[in-house]
Protein backbone atom coordinates (compact mmCIF):
# COMPACT_ATOMS: atom_id res chain seq x y z
CA UNK A 1 0.00 0.00 0.00
CA UNK A 2 1.40 3.69 -0.83
CA UNK A 3 1.87 5.85 1.78
CA UNK A 4 -1.04 8.69 2.40
CA UNK A 5 1.20 11.00 1.02
CA UNK A 6 2.09 9.71 -2.39
CA UNK A 7 -1.72 8.69 -2.46
CA UNK A 8 -2.78 12.55 -2.33
CA UNK A 9 -0.37 13.65 -4.45
CA UNK A 10 -0.98 10.94 -7.35
CA UNK A 11 -4.58 11.97 -6.84
CA UNK A 12 -3.74 15.66 -7.10
CA UNK A 13 -1.23 15.93 -10.04
CA UNK A 14 -3.13 13.17 -12.07
CA UNK A 15 -6.69 14.85 -11.64
CA UNK A 16 -9.26 15.19 -14.74
CA UNK A 17 -8.69 18.18 -16.86
CA UNK A 18 -11.69 19.59 -19.28
CA UNK A 19 -11.12 18.52 -22.90
CA UNK A 20 -9.83 21.89 -25.30
CA UNK A 21 -12.47 23.37 -26.73
CA UNK A 22 -10.91 22.60 -30.59
CA UNK A 23 -11.10 19.07 -29.84
CA UNK A 24 -14.75 18.40 -31.90
CA UNK A 25 -13.38 20.37 -34.54
CA UNK A 26 -10.42 18.33 -35.28
CA UNK A 27 -12.75 15.26 -34.83
CA UNK A 28 -15.25 16.63 -37.15
CA UNK A 29 -12.47 16.92 -39.92
CA UNK A 30 -11.46 13.76 -39.90
CA UNK A 31 -14.46 11.97 -38.72
CA UNK A 32 -16.75 9.66 -41.52
CA UNK A 33 -19.77 9.22 -39.51
CA UNK A 34 -20.93 5.62 -40.11
CA UNK A 35 -23.66 5.62 -42.38
CA UNK A 36 -26.98 2.99 -40.95
CA UNK A 37 -26.37 -0.68 -42.84
CA UNK A 38 -23.47 0.67 -44.43
CA UNK A 39 -21.14 -1.39 -42.39
CA UNK A 40 -17.15 -2.31 -44.34
CA UNK A 41 -14.68 -4.33 -43.09
CA UNK A 42 -11.53 -3.30 -42.51
CA UNK A 43 -9.64 -5.70 -45.10
CA UNK A 44 -12.34 -4.45 -47.82
CA UNK A 45 -10.85 -1.25 -47.58
CA UNK A 46 -7.23 -2.36 -49.77
CA UNK A 47 -9.22 -4.08 -52.07
CA UNK A 48 -11.33 -1.06 -52.76
CA UNK A 49 -8.64 1.06 -53.23
CA UNK A 50 -6.68 -1.46 -55.69
CA UNK A 51 -10.63 -1.22 -57.28
CA UNK A 52 -10.99 2.70 -57.38
CA UNK A 53 -7.42 2.65 -59.21
CA UNK A 54 -8.51 0.18 -61.53
CA UNK A 55 -12.02 1.39 -62.16
CA UNK A 56 -10.28 4.93 -63.05
CA UNK A 57 -7.80 3.24 -65.36
CA UNK A 58 -11.06 1.51 -66.98
CA UNK A 59 -12.93 5.11 -66.53
CA UNK A 60 -9.79 6.26 -68.95
CA UNK A 61 -9.54 3.52 -71.11
CA UNK A 62 -13.46 3.34 -71.99
CA UNK A 63 -13.45 6.83 -72.38
CA UNK A 64 -10.82 6.39 -74.89
CA UNK A 65 -13.45 3.89 -76.63
CA UNK A 66 -16.00 5.99 -76.70
CA UNK A 67 -15.12 7.89 -79.58
CA UNK A 68 -15.18 4.83 -81.19
CA UNK A 69 -18.01 2.37 -82.26
CA UNK A 70 -18.77 -0.25 -80.08
CA UNK A 71 -16.97 -2.96 -82.01
CA UNK A 72 -14.06 -1.48 -82.86
CA UNK A 73 -13.68 -1.08 -79.15
CA UNK A 74 -14.09 -4.62 -79.00
CA UNK A 75 -11.15 -5.16 -82.03
CA UNK A 76 -8.97 -3.37 -80.21
CA UNK A 77 -7.21 -6.12 -78.82
CA UNK A 78 -7.72 -4.95 -75.63
CA UNK A 79 -9.63 -8.09 -74.72
CA UNK A 80 -8.60 -11.66 -73.75
CA UNK A 81 -11.90 -12.76 -73.92
CA UNK A 82 -13.90 -11.53 -76.64
CA UNK A 83 -18.23 -11.93 -76.19
CA UNK A 84 -21.16 -10.34 -75.96
CA UNK A 85 -22.81 -13.64 -73.95
CA UNK A 86 -22.83 -12.97 -70.17
CA UNK A 87 -22.47 -16.77 -69.29
CA UNK A 88 -19.98 -17.34 -71.83
CA UNK A 89 -17.55 -14.58 -70.03
CA UNK A 90 -18.39 -15.80 -66.54
CA UNK A 91 -17.62 -19.07 -67.58
CA UNK A 92 -14.19 -18.10 -68.77
CA UNK A 93 -13.70 -15.88 -65.77
CA UNK A 94 -13.94 -19.31 -63.49
CA UNK A 95 -12.12 -21.34 -66.06
CA UNK A 96 -9.17 -18.73 -66.59
CA UNK A 97 -8.59 -17.23 -62.44
CA UNK A 98 -11.48 -19.01 -61.13
CA UNK A 99 -13.55 -15.96 -60.42
CA UNK A 100 -17.04 -16.41 -59.51
CA UNK A 101 -19.07 -13.74 -61.02
CA UNK A 102 -22.60 -13.12 -59.04
CA UNK A 103 -25.38 -11.18 -60.20
CA UNK A 104 -28.17 -10.40 -58.28
CA UNK A 105 -30.62 -12.40 -60.02
CA UNK A 106 -27.96 -14.87 -61.59
CA UNK A 107 -28.24 -13.45 -64.94
CA UNK A 108 -28.16 -9.85 -66.65
CA UNK A 109 -31.47 -7.44 -65.57
CA UNK A 110 -34.26 -8.60 -67.53
CA UNK A 111 -34.70 -5.96 -69.92
CA UNK A 112 -30.78 -5.88 -71.48
CA UNK A 113 -32.01 -4.36 -74.74
CA UNK A 114 -29.68 -1.27 -73.65
CA UNK A 115 -26.95 -3.59 -71.98
CA UNK A 116 -24.02 -4.37 -74.86
CA UNK A 117 -21.40 -6.49 -73.62
CA UNK A 118 -17.93 -6.81 -75.17
CA UNK A 119 -15.92 -9.06 -73.80
CA UNK A 120 -13.20 -9.12 -70.73
CA UNK A 121 -9.88 -8.95 -69.30
CA UNK A 122 -7.94 -10.49 -66.62
CA UNK A 123 -5.42 -8.04 -64.39
CA UNK A 124 -3.57 -8.99 -61.83
CA UNK A 125 -3.43 -6.32 -58.32
CA UNK A 126 -1.14 -7.36 -56.11
CA UNK A 127 -1.41 -10.77 -56.83
CA UNK A 128 -5.10 -10.85 -56.65
CA UNK A 129 -6.48 -11.78 -60.17
CA UNK A 130 -9.34 -8.95 -61.36
CA UNK A 131 -11.76 -10.16 -63.78
CA UNK A 132 -12.32 -6.76 -66.01
CA UNK A 133 -16.05 -6.93 -68.03
CA UNK A 134 -16.28 -4.03 -70.85
CA UNK A 135 -19.89 -3.53 -71.35
CA UNK A 136 -21.79 -0.38 -73.27
CA UNK A 137 -25.03 1.07 -71.70
CA UNK A 138 -27.05 3.21 -73.93
CA UNK A 139 -24.09 3.90 -75.66
CA UNK A 140 -21.89 4.53 -72.84
CA UNK A 141 -19.00 2.52 -72.11
CA UNK A 142 -18.47 0.88 -68.42
CA UNK A 143 -16.75 -1.61 -66.89
CA UNK A 144 -17.53 -4.42 -64.08
CA UNK A 145 -14.27 -5.23 -62.20
CA UNK A 146 -14.67 -8.71 -59.94
CA UNK A 147 -11.60 -9.61 -57.58
CA UNK A 148 -10.91 -13.12 -56.71
CA UNK A 149 -11.95 -14.45 -53.46
CA UNK A 150 -10.05 -12.87 -50.91
CA UNK A 151 -10.37 -13.78 -47.06
CA UNK A 152 -11.72 -11.26 -44.40
CA UNK A 153 -14.16 -10.02 -46.74
CA UNK A 154 -18.40 -9.50 -46.26
CA UNK A 155 -20.94 -7.86 -47.78
CA UNK A 156 -24.49 -7.80 -49.19
CA UNK A 157 -25.99 -6.84 -52.67
CA UNK A 158 -28.28 -4.63 -50.89
CA UNK A 159 -28.15 -0.83 -52.13
CA UNK A 160 -27.43 0.21 -49.14
CA UNK A 161 -24.14 -1.83 -49.05
CA UNK A 162 -23.01 0.03 -52.28
CA UNK A 163 -20.06 2.85 -52.15
CA UNK A 164 -21.09 5.07 -54.81
CA UNK A 165 -17.97 7.71 -55.81
CA UNK A 166 -18.25 11.57 -55.03
CA UNK A 167 -16.03 12.75 -57.91
CA UNK A 168 -16.66 13.56 -61.48
CA UNK A 169 -16.11 9.48 -62.42
CA UNK A 170 -19.12 7.34 -61.53
CA UNK A 171 -17.97 4.49 -59.50
CA UNK A 172 -20.01 2.03 -57.35
CA UNK A 173 -18.45 -0.68 -55.14
CA UNK A 174 -19.72 -3.88 -53.24
CA UNK A 175 -19.02 -6.83 -51.38
CA UNK A 176 -20.42 -9.85 -52.43
CA UNK A 177 -19.44 -12.59 -49.82
CA UNK A 178 -15.71 -12.69 -50.14
CA UNK A 179 -15.03 -10.63 -53.53
CA UNK A 180 -15.45 -6.81 -54.51
CA UNK A 181 -17.20 -5.61 -57.10
CA UNK A 182 -16.71 -2.22 -58.85
CA UNK A 183 -18.19 -0.55 -61.70
CA UNK A 184 -16.69 2.39 -63.71
CA UNK A 185 -18.61 4.34 -65.70
CA UNK A 186 -18.30 7.45 -68.34
CA UNK A 187 -22.41 8.10 -67.30
CA UNK A 188 -22.19 11.69 -69.17
CA UNK A 189 -25.49 10.62 -70.10
CA UNK A 190 -27.04 8.55 -67.24
CA UNK A 191 -25.52 9.07 -64.30
CA UNK A 192 -26.99 5.67 -63.06
CA UNK A 193 -26.78 3.52 -66.78
CA UNK A 194 -23.98 0.98 -65.01
CA UNK A 195 -26.45 -0.33 -62.63
CA UNK A 196 -28.62 -1.35 -65.53
CA UNK A 197 -26.10 -4.48 -66.34
CA UNK A 198 -27.87 -5.94 -62.90
CA UNK A 199 -30.90 -4.16 -61.69
CA UNK A 200 -33.66 -2.98 -63.99
CA UNK B 1 -18.70 2.34 -8.81
CA UNK B 2 -17.40 4.67 -11.38
CA UNK B 3 -18.30 3.35 -14.60
CA UNK B 4 -22.32 4.70 -15.36
CA UNK B 5 -25.03 2.48 -16.84
CA UNK B 6 -25.06 2.62 -20.63
CA UNK B 7 -26.38 5.79 -22.52
CA UNK B 8 -28.34 3.54 -24.74
CA UNK B 9 -30.59 6.32 -26.23
CA UNK B 10 -27.37 8.10 -27.74
CA UNK B 11 -25.91 4.74 -28.74
CA UNK B 12 -28.31 3.51 -30.75
CA UNK B 13 -28.95 7.05 -32.00
CA UNK B 14 -25.03 7.08 -33.14
CA UNK B 15 -25.70 3.36 -34.58
CA UNK B 16 -28.30 4.82 -36.45
CA UNK B 17 -26.21 7.62 -37.70
CA UNK B 18 -27.62 10.81 -36.11
CA UNK B 19 -24.61 13.38 -36.19
CA UNK B 20 -26.43 14.88 -33.11
CA UNK B 21 -25.92 11.63 -30.97
CA UNK B 22 -22.34 11.50 -32.10
CA UNK B 23 -21.72 15.41 -30.77
CA UNK B 24 -23.54 14.42 -27.33
CA UNK B 25 -21.54 11.19 -26.95
CA UNK B 26 -18.56 13.26 -27.59
CA UNK B 27 -19.74 16.36 -25.18
CA UNK B 28 -20.39 13.82 -22.13
CA UNK B 29 -17.22 11.72 -22.64
CA UNK B 30 -14.40 14.28 -23.74
CA UNK B 31 -12.95 14.85 -20.96
CA UNK B 32 -12.93 11.82 -19.51
CA UNK B 33 -10.84 10.44 -22.87
CA UNK B 34 -8.39 13.65 -22.51
CA UNK B 35 -7.67 13.40 -19.18
CA UNK B 36 -6.96 9.85 -19.90
CA UNK B 37 -4.36 10.74 -22.87
CA UNK B 38 -2.92 13.98 -20.73
CA UNK B 39 -2.50 12.12 -17.77
CA UNK B 40 -1.04 9.16 -19.69
CA UNK B 41 0.95 11.04 -22.84
CA UNK B 42 2.13 14.36 -20.41
CA UNK B 43 1.85 16.33 -23.62
CA UNK B 44 -1.40 18.41 -24.17
CA UNK B 45 -0.55 17.79 -28.00
CA UNK B 46 -0.41 14.07 -27.89
CA UNK B 47 -3.26 13.48 -25.65
CA UNK B 48 -5.44 15.62 -28.48
CA UNK B 49 -3.99 13.00 -30.68
CA UNK B 50 -4.68 10.49 -28.71
CA UNK B 51 -8.09 11.93 -28.05
CA UNK B 52 -9.33 11.85 -31.73
CA UNK B 53 -7.89 8.85 -32.30
CA UNK B 54 -10.15 7.30 -29.74
CA UNK B 55 -13.48 9.28 -30.86
CA UNK B 56 -12.82 8.26 -34.67
CA UNK B 57 -12.31 4.37 -33.89
CA UNK B 58 -15.25 5.22 -31.61
CA UNK B 59 -17.34 6.52 -34.29
CA UNK B 60 -16.53 4.03 -36.62
CA UNK B 61 -17.20 0.97 -34.62
CA UNK B 62 -20.03 1.98 -32.67
CA UNK B 63 -22.01 0.10 -35.21
CA UNK B 64 -20.95 -3.24 -33.52
CA UNK B 65 -21.22 -2.39 -30.34
CA UNK B 66 -23.63 -4.79 -28.39
CA UNK B 67 -26.35 -3.21 -26.10
CA UNK B 68 -25.12 -6.51 -23.55
CA UNK B 69 -21.81 -4.95 -22.62
CA UNK B 70 -20.86 -1.94 -20.77
CA UNK B 71 -20.40 1.04 -22.97
CA UNK B 72 -17.65 2.88 -20.61
CA UNK B 73 -15.65 -0.14 -20.07
CA UNK B 74 -15.52 -0.38 -23.84
CA UNK B 75 -14.53 3.12 -24.38
CA UNK B 76 -12.44 3.13 -21.47
CA UNK B 77 -10.47 0.05 -23.22
CA UNK B 78 -10.92 1.99 -26.60
CA UNK B 79 -8.53 4.86 -25.05
CA UNK B 80 -6.00 2.81 -22.91
CA UNK B 81 -5.36 0.99 -26.78
CA UNK B 82 -4.98 4.39 -28.34
CA UNK B 83 -2.13 5.25 -25.41
CA UNK B 84 -0.56 2.50 -25.78
CA UNK B 85 -0.44 2.86 -29.66
CA UNK B 86 0.77 6.43 -29.32
CA UNK B 87 4.45 7.09 -30.33
CA UNK B 88 5.94 8.61 -27.25
CA UNK B 89 6.90 11.49 -28.25
CA UNK B 90 10.11 13.78 -27.60
CA UNK B 91 9.84 14.45 -23.36
CA UNK B 92 9.46 17.80 -21.88
CA UNK B 93 12.26 19.71 -20.56
CA UNK B 94 11.65 19.08 -16.67
CA UNK B 95 13.28 22.46 -14.73
CA UNK B 96 15.16 21.50 -11.76
CA UNK B 97 14.24 23.01 -8.62
CA UNK B 98 18.00 24.19 -7.51
CA UNK B 99 17.60 26.38 -11.03
CA UNK B 100 14.44 27.84 -9.91
CA UNK B 101 15.61 28.51 -6.52
CA UNK B 102 19.21 30.05 -7.86
CA UNK B 103 16.77 32.56 -9.78
CA UNK B 104 15.16 33.87 -6.80
CA UNK B 105 17.77 36.53 -5.03
CA UNK B 106 15.10 37.32 -2.19
CA UNK B 107 13.21 34.08 -1.70
CA UNK B 108 9.73 34.96 -0.18
CA UNK B 109 7.79 32.05 1.50
CA UNK B 110 4.69 32.26 -0.47
CA UNK B 111 7.10 33.07 -3.55
CA UNK B 112 8.96 29.59 -2.30
CA UNK B 113 5.99 27.55 -2.08
CA UNK B 114 4.67 28.17 -5.77
CA UNK B 115 7.99 27.24 -6.81
CA UNK B 116 7.81 23.92 -5.09
CA UNK B 117 4.65 23.40 -5.45
CA UNK B 118 5.68 23.58 -9.07
CA UNK B 119 8.57 21.79 -9.23
CA UNK B 120 6.48 18.75 -7.34
CA UNK B 121 3.98 18.74 -10.06
CA UNK B 122 6.36 18.45 -12.34
CA UNK B 123 8.70 16.17 -10.90
CA UNK B 124 5.55 13.84 -9.84
CA UNK B 125 3.82 13.74 -13.49
CA UNK B 126 7.44 13.10 -14.83
CA UNK B 127 7.79 10.25 -12.46
CA UNK B 128 4.49 9.18 -13.79
CA UNK B 129 5.44 9.35 -17.43
CA UNK B 130 8.81 6.93 -17.27
CA UNK B 131 6.44 4.12 -15.57
CA UNK B 132 5.98 1.05 -18.04
CA UNK B 133 3.24 1.73 -19.96
CA UNK B 134 0.86 -1.12 -18.22
CA UNK B 135 2.02 0.65 -14.91
CA UNK B 136 1.46 3.70 -16.35
CA UNK B 137 -2.29 3.08 -17.49
CA UNK B 138 -2.82 1.32 -14.23
CA UNK B 139 -1.80 4.59 -12.34
CA UNK B 140 -4.13 7.12 -14.39
CA UNK B 141 -7.14 4.80 -14.66
CA UNK B 142 -6.47 4.73 -10.71
CA UNK B 143 -5.66 8.09 -9.26
CA UNK B 144 -7.56 10.18 -12.75
CA UNK B 145 -10.61 7.76 -12.89
CA UNK B 146 -10.82 6.67 -9.57
CA UNK B 147 -11.38 3.26 -10.50
CA UNK B 148 -11.24 0.34 -8.43
CA UNK B 149 -8.88 -2.94 -9.20
CA UNK B 150 -12.01 -4.62 -10.63
CA UNK B 151 -12.60 -2.27 -13.17
CA UNK B 152 -9.68 -1.56 -14.22
CA UNK B 153 -9.16 -5.59 -14.35
CA UNK B 154 -12.15 -5.28 -16.88
CA UNK B 155 -11.09 -2.41 -18.93
CA UNK B 156 -7.71 -4.03 -18.95
CA UNK B 157 -8.55 -7.79 -19.98
CA UNK B 158 -6.58 -9.33 -17.18
CA UNK B 159 -7.35 -10.49 -13.32
CA UNK B 160 -7.52 -8.16 -10.59
CA UNK B 161 -4.42 -9.84 -9.03
CA UNK B 162 -2.28 -8.37 -11.84
CA UNK B 163 -3.50 -4.99 -11.14
CA UNK B 164 -2.91 -5.11 -7.89
CA UNK B 165 0.87 -6.05 -8.92
CA UNK B 166 1.06 -3.52 -11.06
CA UNK B 167 -0.13 -0.82 -9.27
CA UNK B 168 2.55 -1.91 -6.05
CA UNK B 169 5.08 -1.68 -8.24
CA UNK B 170 4.05 1.32 -9.59
CA UNK B 171 3.69 2.89 -6.49
CA UNK B 172 7.57 1.30 -5.04
CA UNK B 173 9.04 3.17 -8.30
CA UNK B 174 7.22 6.43 -7.33
CA UNK B 175 8.05 6.43 -3.84
CA UNK B 176 11.69 5.77 -4.25
CA UNK B 177 11.95 8.68 -7.33
CA UNK B 178 9.70 11.27 -5.04
CA UNK B 179 11.23 10.24 -1.94
CA UNK B 180 13.31 13.77 -2.06
CA UNK B 181 10.19 15.67 -2.28
CA UNK B 182 8.32 13.44 0.45
CA UNK B 183 10.82 14.27 3.43
CA UNK B 184 11.04 17.60 2.09
CA UNK B 185 7.17 17.72 2.06
CA UNK B 186 7.35 15.92 5.49
CA UNK B 187 9.92 18.64 6.71
CA UNK B 188 7.67 21.67 5.48
CA UNK B 189 4.57 20.25 7.28
CA UNK B 190 6.92 19.85 10.65
CA UNK B 191 8.71 23.59 10.66
CA UNK B 192 5.59 25.14 9.55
Amino acid sequence: MADLWLERELARQLAPVAAPESLWDRINEQQRIPRRRVSFDRAFWPVAVAMVLLAFAGVLRNLTVDRDPPIAAGSSGNFDFRSNNFDDIRAWAKTEANIDIDLPSGQLAPDRSDVQLLGARLIRQRGLPVAAIDYRVGGEAATLFVSGKRGGLSGTTEAAGHLFSRINARLVSWNVGNQTYTIAFSGAKSPHGACLLCHT
Amino acid sequence: MVLEENGNELIEGCQRGDPEAFRALFEKHKDMVYSIALRYSGDPAVAQDIAQDTFLKLFSTIGSFRGDSNFESWLYRTVANSCFDQKRRTRRLTPLLDDVLAALRTPDVSVLDEVLRAELSTHVRSVVESLAPDQRMVIVLRYTQGLSYDEIAEILGCASGTIASRLNRAHKVLERRLSRFAKQQQRRTING
